[in-house]
């Protein structure tokens, strides 16, 4: 639409509420005690409000169907509330000449149809679009329905008026035309609230503060509209002057809504100073852990999320660098990718009702982006050395299972086959012996002694690479057996259970190469050896009596230790003082 | 003696059948895994079961738990268990359930038949077998007040005899001593461990063992 | 007494023309296996003289179950047959303790008591 249309069109809108005013407040001029022009004002306030913040919503954000649909309100509550058109005037006896009944009938649809609007806008409210199928087939039924109602009624009520035909049924026919009337907005009104309240339930936070402003005006809106209506419904039986009393006043609570519309939308203006708040603690130094706090702050959205763009990985990571897949594009979580497209530098990922203030979110992101490529290089290292950390793991689990692989296959195959063969020999020792070949049975004899020691030392090698025993039984009976091959004393205490494999041979290894080193160089008699668990750590501790020395960056044993235990994300504390002994303490996360 | 032979290796349970056989056993059945087993036991009324430690699917300890079910369902049913490798820690588990009528041994014992024979027949006729290995291992650990090295050499041998499962009969003829010596080592061990003496030939094999494994 | 033969082999078919087979040359057929499992058990059974024994067997290698006869005490005489030429198996044959080797195709009364003559 161009300006100029967009002008003209304003200036028809708005000449609307001001003729119905002046028309209306010219019935009470002058202004006398008993009619003072203050009560048109029920009648004039809520349409003039929804017309004139319509028109101000409309102007601000042309795109959002609500400044039009409370333009709509408010031309609606006018022409449909106001008595003005039916009661004698030179307007009204002009529009009934030209248009002659069907004037009758125009007003009683435009003057429902505002209510379907109305309904219309709260279930839109703030995007202007309807969320889901339920709300839209509700508003295109009511669209429908309620001209056609109005139709009826209007036919039934004229024919009654104009005394046709038998006045019984017709009379009957207005009251059914006009109960069912009534009950459909009854339940509309019901179902409308019930939509609206199951939205607020399940909407973000930043959706919830914009949407504040329509859930408070339900109070208001029933209060208008409920003895309205039922005062339409027991006017039949004209005993009921309170209600229509009541419906008198209430079109007035209507005018809260319009106000708390340009409330909400003033807020975004309201925002940008707290932008500068955030741009304040800029300048402080902001630490990359503040800045999703801190554009959740600015933004009003606590959901709000920061996540960034790793070139090098081609994913997004939060902070700790963990990976982060967008939402998708009909989620209700609304992305904005910040710096080029091409090779952004994060994203913030916030509820979608913050996109009708994609302004301020582009400001605020704006303010932050130095701050954002600074906490994206942090990100970047942590997410590199996640995934190293990862790699090892991934290596030393793979070195485990080969381990175990070797191990099961040198225990089915060569030493199964080599006790096999052991048999074999016994079987053909016996039978050199039953035919009296003694040399034979000599040679056999001695093959059969050769093949128990390679099948000992065969045993002592599968146990190194794997002990069978750890996977058996446990951590626990694998040290102990440590214990008893072992040339020191050692003792061995504690309890800890079946852990995971991989925490298991962690700590197994841990225990088995200090064992070793105490052997070896540690010129000491005794190793105490203590297994626990508690509180989600499983440990081992190992202490001998030697002369100490021990050290982490000279033995490439304990390197490759504290690497076996880091990978399964444990820590190796090794503690050796000249002549105090050396104590070596493991410990791994078991859940 | 009726025996069932349980192991995935149908060329060993043979080799171990025509040993068995040659020194009089019956062989009442073969399996080659738990399934097999558990048939066979219950078709034939056999009185000793050797199986491997390690049987199909997981290869790992099918044939311990198996062993432990058996003399739990089947008391009278002898139960010796063989291994690739031994651990004091199964033997001790496999003996707390009684002493009587169990074995355990490396599967590298048939290097000697005769000793080999022995010991199965042990098993079947009532006794106990423990793996040499299980016993020197748990006789050579180092011990802060060690009260084993008190011990004179052939108290040494006689007591590793005693935690192998033989009978005072076999202990003296396998040392070549006279049985009043036996008794009076066996006296001299007792006292000098500081154990309760008494307790049947192979009853005495679990106390054995675990003095020697937590002393 | 003539001399005991245990014929192994998967297929039953093959079995009933082998035993035929066996009892022209004059031997007694004293028992059947299907496979090298069942052979051994019915080696250690029956105690035959001679093994007519399948090298393509379902559960274990007929050269392995020959090699494993052939350390006993007093060992059966073994007599490989197979579908394929003994050149498919190259030297494994002559290290397993075999009489010999007769492929299918070639195994006639004649042939086999060739062999057992040797």
């Amino acid at each position: 639409m161009k300006t100029w249309q967009r002008s003209a069109f304003q200036a028809i809108v708005l000449a609307i509420p001001a003729l119905v005013c002046f028309v209306e407040l010219q019935q009470f001029w002058p202004p006398t005690f008993d009619r003072p022009p203050l009560i048109a004002l029920d009648d004039l306030l809520p349409g003039s409000a929804f017309t004139l913040a319509g028109l101000i919503a409309w102007s601000n954000r042309p795109s959002n169907r609500v400044g039009v649909l409370m333009i709509l309100i408010g031309i609606g509550l006018l022409l449909g509330t106001s008595p003005i058109l039916l009661q004698p005037s030179p307007l009204a006896e002009t529009l009934t000449l030209v248009l002659g009944n069907w004037w009758s009938f125009f007003l009683v649809v435009f003057g429902s149809l505002w209510a379907v609007a109305l309904l219309h806008l709260l279930l839109a409210f703030p995007s202007g679009l309807l969320g889901s199928r339920l709300d839209r087939g509700l508003v295109a039924f009511l669209y429908l329905a309620v001209p056609v109602l109005g139709l009826i009624a209007v036919v039934v009520t004229l024919s009654r008026l104009s005394g046709m035909t038998g006045g019984d049924v017709v009379v009957r026919l207005e009251f059914l035309a006009y109960t069912t009337g009534a009950l459909v907005y009854l339940a509309c009104l019901l179902l409308g609230s019930a939509l609206i309240v199951r939205r607020w339930f399940v909407a973000g936070s930043a959706r919830r503060r914009s949407m504040a402003v329509v859930i408070w005006s339900l109070v208001p809106i029933a209060l208008a509209f409920a003895p309205a209506h039922l005062a339409r419904f027991f006017a039949a039986d004209a005993s009921s002057t309170l209600w229509l009393e009541l419906a008198k006043g209430s079109p007035l609570f209507l005018a809260v809504m319009p106000a708390g519309y340009l409330v909400a939308m003033l807020r975004s203006t309201r925002d940008l100073t707290s932008i500068a708040d955030l741009v304040v603690k800029l300048s402080n130094g902001l630490l990359p852990a503040e800045l999703q706090p801190a554009l959740a702050s600015t933004l009003h959205d606590p959901s709000l999320e920061v996540v960034y763009w790793l070139p090098t990985l081609g994913w997004y990571a939060d902070l700790e660098g963990r990976p982060v897949s967008l939402p998708a594009q009909d989620s209700p979580r609304a992305v904005s990718v910040l710096g080029d497209p091409a090779d952004p530098i994060a994203a913030l990922v916030y509820d979608s009702s913050l996109r009708d203030e994609d302004r301020l979110v582009d400001t605020a992101a704006a303010a932050v982006r130095l701050a954002l490529e600074n906490a994206r290089l942090q990100v970047q290292l942590r997410a590199q050395l996640d995934e190293v950390r990862q790699s090892r793991a991934r290596l030393v689990e793979a070195a485990d299972d080969e381990r175990r692989r070797v191990e099961r296959d040198l225990h089915d195959g060569a030493q199964q086959q080599l006790v096999t063969l052991l048999l074999s020999l016994q079987l053909a020792k016996a039978g050199a012996l039953d035919r009296s070949d003694a040399q034979s049975a000599q040679v056999l004899d001695e093959s059969i002694e050769s093949l128990r020691q390679a099948l000992a030392e065969l045993r002592m090698l599968a146990r190194g690479i794997h002990p069978t025993i750890l996977v058996e039984a446990g951590l626990l009976p694998a040290i102990r057996s440590l214990g008893e091959r072992c040339p020191m004393e050692v003792e061995v205490t504690g309890e800890v259970g079946r852990l995971e494999p991989r925490l298991e041979a962690a700590l197994y290894y841990v225990a088995a190469e200090a064992i070793t080193n105490a052997v070896k160089h540690s010129q000491g008699h005794r190793i105490r050896v203590d297994v626990g668990r508690s509180s989600g750590w499983a440990s081992v501790d190992i202490t001998d009596d030697g002369v100490g020395g021990a050290d982490v960056s000279k033995g490439s044993g304990l390197v490759g230790l504290s690497d076996r235990v880091a990978a399964v994300g444990g820590r190796l504390d090794v503690r050796s003082n000249q002549s105090a002994g050396t104590n070596l303490h493991a410990e791994v996360p078991c859940g | 003696m009726r025996v069932i032979l349980a192991d995935d290796s149908v060329l060993f349970r043979e080799g171990l059948a025509r040993v068995l056989e040659a020194a009089g056993f019956e062989i009442a059945g073969q399996a080659g895994n738990v399934e097999e087993l558990d048939r066979l036991l219950a078709a034939e009324n056999a009185e000793l079961v050797i199986l491997d430690i390690r049987m199909p699917p997981t290869q790992t300890d099918e044939g311990l738990v198996a062993a432990k079910r058996i003399r739990h369902q089947r008391p009278q049913v002898a139960v010796l268990l063989l291994s690739h490798h031994v651990e004091s820690h199964h033997a001790i588990d496999l003996l707390s359930q009684g002493t009587d009528r169990v074995g355990y041994l490396l599967k590298d014992r048939v290097s000697d038949l005769h000793e080999f024979v022995e010991a199965v027949r042990r098993v079947g006729m009532g006794g106990s077998a423990v793996d040499p290995m299980v016993v020197s291992q748990l006789l050579g650990r180092k011990r802060a007040r060690n009260l084993v090295d008190d011990l004179s050499e052939r108290e040494k041998s006689v007591l590793a005899k005693m935690a192998e499962g033989l009978s005072n009969d076999a202990i003296a003829t396998a040392l070549r001593i006279s049985p009043k010596t036996l008794e009076a080592h066996i006296g001299a061990i007792y006292s000098k461990l500081g154990l309760e003496p008494g307790g049947s030939e192979h009853r005495r094999v679990l106390a054995v063992l675990n003095y020697l494994r937590s002393a | 007494m003539a001399q005991r033969v245990l014929i192994v082999d998967d297929h039953q078919g093959f079995r009933k023309l082998a035993r035929r087979l066996v009892q022209e040359v004059g031997l007694d057929v004293v028992g059947e296996a299907s496979s090298g499992a069942e052979a051994l058990r019915e080696e250690r059974r029956l105690r035959p003289d001679i093994v007519l024994l399948d090298v393509q067997l379902p559960d274990l290698d007929g050269i392995i179950v020959a090699r494993s006869l052939s350390t006993l005490a007093a060992p059966p005489l073994v007599v490989l047959i197979s579908t394929r030429d003994a050149s498919d198996y190259g030297p494994r044959i002559d290290g397993c303790g075999a009489l010999g080797f007769i492929s299918k195709a070639k195994l006639t009364a004649a042939s086999l008591s060739a062999l057992l003559m040797r």
